[in-house]
């Protein structure tokens, strides 16, 4: 009988302690769904309130290079007609996830990644001095990431200058409406926006649409830029570089040995090193507006009439104002692309070592200069 | 005292090969770096003939390897067990030379002729390694 009962009283414990389980695991399972729709519809709120506050953002024009980080996010939110199908990319030197740690630690939602090395050779070599690659290349490149002449792109990055020279060379290329978000991923964060750690790729595309490259007129190899130093008065070679550059101080650079200028170039300024373009920038990486620019330039030996084109080392720092100008309605203006590096390579090429309108200025040849004005390293 | 030189070949064997690595592994990265190489390597190609050099190296390794093999075969029973997997390293080792060598260039490797001296130089520490080794690990030696 006791025997009995104790059966009875650990089934009943058995039925008991399953039914508790079962009801248990309902309810985890019941609040579960219940959470995860709670969540679901915060982050639809989330989202619905996110593009309600880029709802106003107002559009700009195709031309407009440099947009702000709340442009940007109206596109991500649907709110920019047009730009619905918009690429935005990251730009760092190679473009390969695997060398690209700040993309690998956050990047703007949806954004792929693109290289300069896709745009630009890595020889630098006399045939090859870190200019501009074949257009068969670029365009193999960009039509990779999906890129053609209609693809609205957006760049960022981490450097000013490098993703300046990935936006001038899909110009050139032929890309109609390419945009650089101003401040970049600094920019972004500081305006509240997430990032995102998921590795996006393109769709490859068939055909870009046009001919590369559509604006041949926007790059000016050294042969052209000498023609036209001398015999063409309304051309400007304008030096993108710092101080100690311009004056032939120092090259600028750990691997070029010679200091001097292309004789006839005037000074453009906007850096203080040869790794930056601070004077064309505030103090977050903003690059300034055309107004700004204006006051950089206030003193310098051209006027905005002219053509310019513009040059640095070997063609980064050349493009911001490039981009400046352009998205300020300028056409006539182009980039050297070759800059210093590929000048002091010719040892026939006229030089100036100093500034031109002092009495101190020497002008002489390239294969003349001293091989000591290598930066340190 | 033997044990402390290997010890210091084996760490200077990885130094050089880590070298190698991030040497490439900036190059990537930075163009500053990818032109600093660029610029040493032309200084470099100027004052040597580096490309007869890289293959008269890396045959000189290949050699001394097989040689190395050839009398490890020959003596054998007279070496302690730890000059075997010595041996075998220093075979691998000098293959990955040949293959780094012949396979790759600068065009897709940035820093391969910086690179090329580092292994080779690992090499040799390797091969005087394992030669000390035969030498000193004999019979009940060590």
């Amino acid at each position: 009988m006791k025997k009995r009962f104790l059966s009875v009283l650990l089934s009943m414990a058995v039925v008991a302690g399953l039914a508790a389980g079962c009801s248990s695991n309902t309810d985890n399972a019941d609040n579960k769904t219940e959470n995860t729709a709670n969540e679901q519809k915060e982050d639809k709120d989330t989202a619905d309130k996110e593009s309600e506050d880029t709802a106003d953002v107002e559009p700009v024009d195709q031309r407009t290079v440099y947009v702000t980080p709340e442009w940007v996010k109206s596109v991500i939110d649907g709110n920019q007609a047009g730009y619905e199908e918009a690429v935005i990319a990251e730009v760092t030197y190679t473009g390969a996830l695997d060398d690209s740690e700040s993309y690998k630690k956050g990047h703007v939602p949806g954004a792929i990644l693109v290289g300069d090395t896709e745009v630009e050779d890595a020889e630098g070599t006399e045939e090859k001095p870190y200019n501009l690659l074949t257009p068969e290349e670029v365009e193999s490149y960009m039509l990779s990431h999906g890129i053609t002449k209609d693809t609205k792109v957006i760049l960022y990055g981490e450097d000013v200058s490098g993703v300046g020279r990935v936006a001038y060379a899909y110009l050139w290329a032929g890309v109609e409406d390419v945009k650089i978000l101003n401040g970049g991923l600094k920019a972004w964060e500081k305006a509240g926006y997430d990032v995102e750690t998921d590795v996006n790729e393109g769709t490859k595309a068939d055909s870009f649409g046009t001919t590369v490259p559509a604006h041949p007129e926007f790059w000016v190899s050294i042969e052209d830029a000498r023609d036209r130093l001398e015999n063409d008065d309304n051309f400007k070679l304008v030096s993108i570089r710092s101080e100690d550059e311009w004056l032939g101080k120092s090259s600028g650079y750990n691997y070029i040995e010679r200091g001097g200028e292309p004789e006839g170039a005037v000074w453009g300024k906007g850096a203080k090193t040869a790794v930056d373009v601070a004077d064309f920038t505030d103090a977050d990486g903003v690059v300034k507006d055309l107004e700004g620019f204006k006051k950089v330039w206030e003193d310098c030996d051209f006027t905005l009439d002219n053509h310019l084109s513009f040059y640095c080392g070997t063609g980064w720092r050349a493009t911001v104002p490039f981009l400046v100008l352009y998205e300020n309605g300028y056409d006539d203006i182009s980039v050297y692309d070759g800059g210093w590096y590929e000048w002091q390579m010719k040892p026939d090429y006229p030089v100036q070592v100093g500034d031109p309108a002092s009495d101190d200025c020497e002008h002489t040849t390239v294969g003349e200069l001293p091989t000591d004005k290598a930066a340190a390293e | 005292m033997k044990k402390i030189l290997y010890i210091i070949a084996d760490l200077l064997i990885a130094a050089l090969l880590a070298g190698a690595y991030v040497i490439q592994y900036f190059a990537k990265r930075k163009l500053g770096m990818n032109r600093w190489i660029v610029f040493k390597i032309s200084k470099v190609k100027e004052a040597l003939p580096v490309d007869m050099l890289r293959y008269l190296a890396v045959a000189a390794v290949l050699i001394l390897a097989v040689l190395l093999v050839i009398v490890y075969v020959k003596r054998r029973k007279t070496y302690q067990k730890i000059v075997f997997p010595m041996v075998i390293m220093t075979v691998l080792l000098a293959v990955f030379y040949l293959i780094f060598t012949l396979y790759f260039s600068q065009e897709i490797i940035r820093s391969y002729y910086l690179a090329l001296p580092l292994i080779g130089l690992a090499n040799v520490v390797q091969l005087l390694k394992t030669f000390a080794a035969m030498k000193w690990c004999r019979g009940g030696q060590s």
